[in-house]
């Protein structure tokens, strides 16, 4: 099946082709004799077939409607019987009673699959240990396992996402192999709803694949599993984090770089230190951004007072946030010449740090403030009002 | 009488010709929401709610900053300043610019926020008209208030986007109220293609008739008087049919300045918005096309696939108060179209030309022809044919014909697009209200649509002698 682009031109060219023959049919068989006019005719045949499609589509909806009402209407008189003969098969005690729940199970999934389905959904959700084990075993002896690997597989992004939701509350791995093939779906959704999934096994191994996947995927992917790997990024530090500062791998190195930052947690990564040099701007801005939250051996202070005079705005905005998040007060003159400098960014944001640089970079703003420098004096002052009401965080550059 | 002669056949070929671009117009719209629909089809935008909690609490989110354009909007300033700071959005700002407003705008953003005038310094140097003063607010929220003097919605935006602090700049109308998980949905495009996404936009709806609770609209119905209602289904017509498939194509040529979003750093290249026409918007993303597809670099060669994109949004929900009398949507309409054909004007060198890729030889081309021209071409077509029944000059089958093509073919447009919204987003829940929008797409096309097409056409002939202004529009405030 044609997916993407390519499917919606084809869709669309078909849907064109059936209307140009219908038009041209009603034409034929109904106007062509009747009406002079051969252009008339056309526009008479196409009035017709589009007023009958959107009778046809209207009539379809309602139909559709009222189709998923009487089955919604069944799902839910059917369902606390299933959901009673689920907890039965779980609960009891006596063999012969645990057959016949299964054997009732059985039969309602032989007639109606989606209610079977969507109990045992929300069943995996509230249960755990063994319970968890012997439903799963459950599961893949009537065969749901199956039909959320088959769905998994799906043309349909939601059924995807779901079949990958519903394989990851299996117990024993059952659905590991299909989730690690959905880290490479091509809807963002479902690799979110994998990668989550495998996190949730804890193992070692899914931990490090999934942030190997995570540092290759855009910032939406990126946003939501950068809190779910946070509780991994100790033991991320050992090797997987320095595998992805890879300085020949600028994009992947950038945003581990982020990640470290986002984290706010401090870890052992040597591996920042190269990236300082890095011959690509937003590396050695993002490089310096992470500072703060990695064990490295290096001369800090000098690190970003060199960054204070790199040539790129990005990386001397980077250092300026790391000067006054370091409290790093030998500095203050830099921060003070960069309260002249051209982006006002920079000026603004050296005038937040010198409010961080506690006595010092307090003076510093006061002096700056009397300064005859419109930039400087408006920084100074704006950093000095933030700094009396408490409200630095409010609108940092 | 040979010049007589002369005269009805000149009449004959204008209408055939009229009638052949009327055509041309109505095949061009269908096959675009047939496009349209099955990219909506496609569009798997919805954040379930794990991915929104995650995306909520997540630092990776780009800060932000709503600038809301505000010229004695009074009525409605407090309830859309309350639905902007709650949002569901981790990390934004919210940039109020006072135009010179001569009603008590100010005064009561003062009083309802605790403003007091801070010392926040702008960043940006985008051309905008003095500012008076900057307020902030005491309480811990992210409101900053712009007191400047009067200089229009294009100027108080660039004075917004100089003192805005954030990453992306969302520009939104102030009787505007957005769905509490719009802005993330919008951003979307961002999150999903960061390196390449300058700009996007979604839908925006018709607020009147629905009922809003503390800046939320809680109850939504359709606008029960025909005006409202006609202006609902042609908002619908124009999101769903035309502006997805734009998307698509990527040759989108307009994002509604009531609720748009760019990348600061693309707008303040771009030299922000122009002061110069009254339809900012437009001429702000077809600025960017230009300057985006006409560009060089190593990755990209001219008239190739572009390295950015600018989307459209099938998701995130807008609700706008519309205008209420004829008048003032005429005025509104007359406004937008004159801001349609000065920014296609002041870009007439993307026309046909294959260096802007798609957006030179379909988008500029569409708008121009069709959606410019279009409304005076359709006026000319019922005058011709008035006439010409009057003095015999034209068939009663050609006229026939052209009122086949322009009513019946806009009457089955506009009854697809409502078939169309049933079938997908679905946000009108009784039939009643469906019914009612039926109703009205039925009879816009009688009356309504022909005094808006005079309009429009007044409105291309202002652009073209050059007449400036910009209509105040009259608030009446939401129903609570």
């Amino acid at each position: 099946m044609i997916r993407g682009r390519g499917g919606i031109w084809l869709k669309t060219g078909v849907v064109v082709g059936v209307y140009a023959v219908a038009i041209w049919i009603v034409y034929r068989q109904l106007l062509a004799g009747t009406v002079g006019s051969v252009v008339l005719a056309l526009v008479v045949a196409f009035i017709v077939v589009q007023s009958a499609a959107i009778a046809l589509l209207l009539g379809g909806l309602s139909v559709a409607k009222l189709v998923a009402s009487a089955r919604e209407r069944r799902m839910r008189r059917l369902e606390p019987i299933v959901r009673e003969r689920m907890v039965t098969f779980l609960t009891a005690d006596d063999g012969g009673e645990v057959e016949t729940a299964r054997a009732a199970i059985e039969q309602e999934w032989a007639r109606s699959p989606r209610v079977v389905e969507r109990c045992a959904d929300d069943l995996l959700a509230s249960i755990g240990g063994s319970e968890r084990s012997r439903f799963s075993s459950l599961a893949e002896e009537i065969g749901l396992v199956d039909r959320w690997v088959r769905r998994a597989r799906s043309a349909w992004v939601e059924r995807r996402r779901r079949a990958i939701s519903r394989l990851s509350q299996l117990d024993g791995g059952r659905g590991d192999d299909v989730l690690r093939d959905a880290l490479r779906d091509p809807e963002p959704a479902v690799r979110i709803e994998a990668a989550r999934a495998l996190l949730r096994s804890e193992k070692i191994a899914e931990i490090e694949r999934v942030f190997e996947v995570a540092t290759r995927e855009p910032l939406l992917v990126r946003a939501v599993l950068v809190e779910k790997l946070r509780p991994h990024a100790g033991h991320l530090a050992g090797q997987a984090i320095p595998r992805a500062l890879d300085p020949s791998d600028p994009r992947r190195a950038a945003v581990t770089l982020e990640m470290i930052e986002a984290w706010q947690k401090s870890l052992p990564v040597p591996a920042v230190a190269p990236l300082l040099r890095h011959p690509r701007p937003e590396i050695r801005a993002r490089a310096l951004r992470s500072l703060p939250y990695v064990l490295v051996d290096l001369d800090t202070e000098r690190e970003v007072r060199t960054g204070l005079s790199d040539r790129s705005d990005a990386v001397r905005i980077a250092a300026v946030r790391v000067a006054g998040k370091l409290g790093l007060e030998t500095l203050v003159p830099e921060l003070e010449r960069l309260l002249h400098a051209r982006d006002r960014r920079i000026a603004v944001g050296a005038a937040y740090a010198l409010a961080e640089l506690d006595e010092a970079g307090r003076e510093a703003l006061e002096r700056r403030v009397r300064e005859n420098h419109a930039t400087a004096s408006s920084a100074a002052l704006e950093a000095l009002e933030r700094l009396r009401t408490g409200r630095l965080a409010l609108a940092r550059v | 009488m040979e010049w007589l002669d002369l005269l009805a056949a000149a009449f004959r070929w204008a209408m055939i010709g009229i009638v052949g671009y009327m055509i041309a117009i109505a095949a061009v719209y269908f096959v675009m929401m047939v496009l349209g629909f099955f990219a909506l089809q496609r569009y798997h935008g919805r954040l379930l709610r794990s991915e929104r909690d995650a995306l909520f609490k997540s630092p990776l989110v780009p800060k932000t900053s709503i600038v809301v354009p505000a010229y004695n909007e009074s009525k409605v300033i407090l309830q859309s300043v309350k639905s902007l700071l709650t949002l569901h959005y981790p990390n934004h700002e919210v940039v109020v610019v006072n135009d010179g407003s001569r009603d008590d705008t100010l005064d009561r953003l003062v009083e309802e926020f605790r403003l007091f005038r801070s010392n926040r310094m702008p960043t940006g140097e985008l051309p905008s008209e003095p500012i008076r003063g900057i307020y902030e607010s005491r309480e811990p929220i992210p409101l900053v208030v712009v007191d400047k003097e009067n200089g229009g919605k294009a100027d108080a935006l660039n004075a917004g986007v100089n003192v805005a602090r954030g990453e992306i700049v969302t520009a939104i109308d102030a009787d505007s109220l957005l769905e509490p998980d719009s802005l993330l949905h919008v951003m979307k495009p961002f999150l999903g293609d960061e390196d390449r996404t300058i700009a996007s936009g979604g839908i925006v709806r018709i607020a009147n008739g629905c009922r809003v609770e503390h800046g939320r609209v809680v109850e939504v119905e359709a606008p029960d008087s025909l005006i409202g209602s006609f202006q609902a289904v042609e908002y619908l017509r124009a999101f769903l049919g035309g502006r997805i498939a734009y998307s698509f194509l990527n040759s989108l040529l307009l994002i509604s300045g009531a609720f748009s979003v760019f990348r600061r750093d693309a707008l303040v290249e771009a030299g922000g918005f122009s002061r110069e026409t009254v339809g900012e918007d437009m001429e702000m993303v077809v600025r960017l096309h230009r300057l985006w597809r006409g560009r060089r670099n190593g990755n990209e060669r001219v008239g190739g696939p572009p390295s950015y994109r600018i989307v459209f949004v099938p998701e995130p929900v807008s609700w706008t108060e519309a205008p209420r009398t004829l008048r003032a949507l005429g005025r509104q309409r007359g406004r937008w179209h004159r801001g349609q054909a000065e920014s296609l004007w002041r870009h007439r060198w993307m026309f046909l030309n294959p260096r802007y890729g798609v957006v030179g030889m379909f988008g500029f081309p569409y708008f121009l022809l069709f959606e410019t021209l279009g409304p005076t071409v359709e006026l000319a077509g019922y005058l011709l044919t008035g006439v010409g029944l009057l003095t015999g000059f034209v068939a009663p089958t050609l006229a026939v014909l052209f009122l086949l093509v322009s009513v019946g073919f806009g009457l089955l447009l506009s009854l697809s697009s409502l078939a169309l919204e049933e079938l997908t987003v679905r946000r009108y829940p009784r039939a009643r209200d469906v019914a009612r929008l039926f109703w009205a797409a039925v009879v816009e096309n009688f009356g309504l649509r022909q005094i808006l097409a005079g309009v429009r056409t007044k409105a291309l002939f202002d652009a073209i002698r050059g007449r400036e202004g910009w209509a105040e529009t009259e608030r009446v405030g939401f129903r609570t």
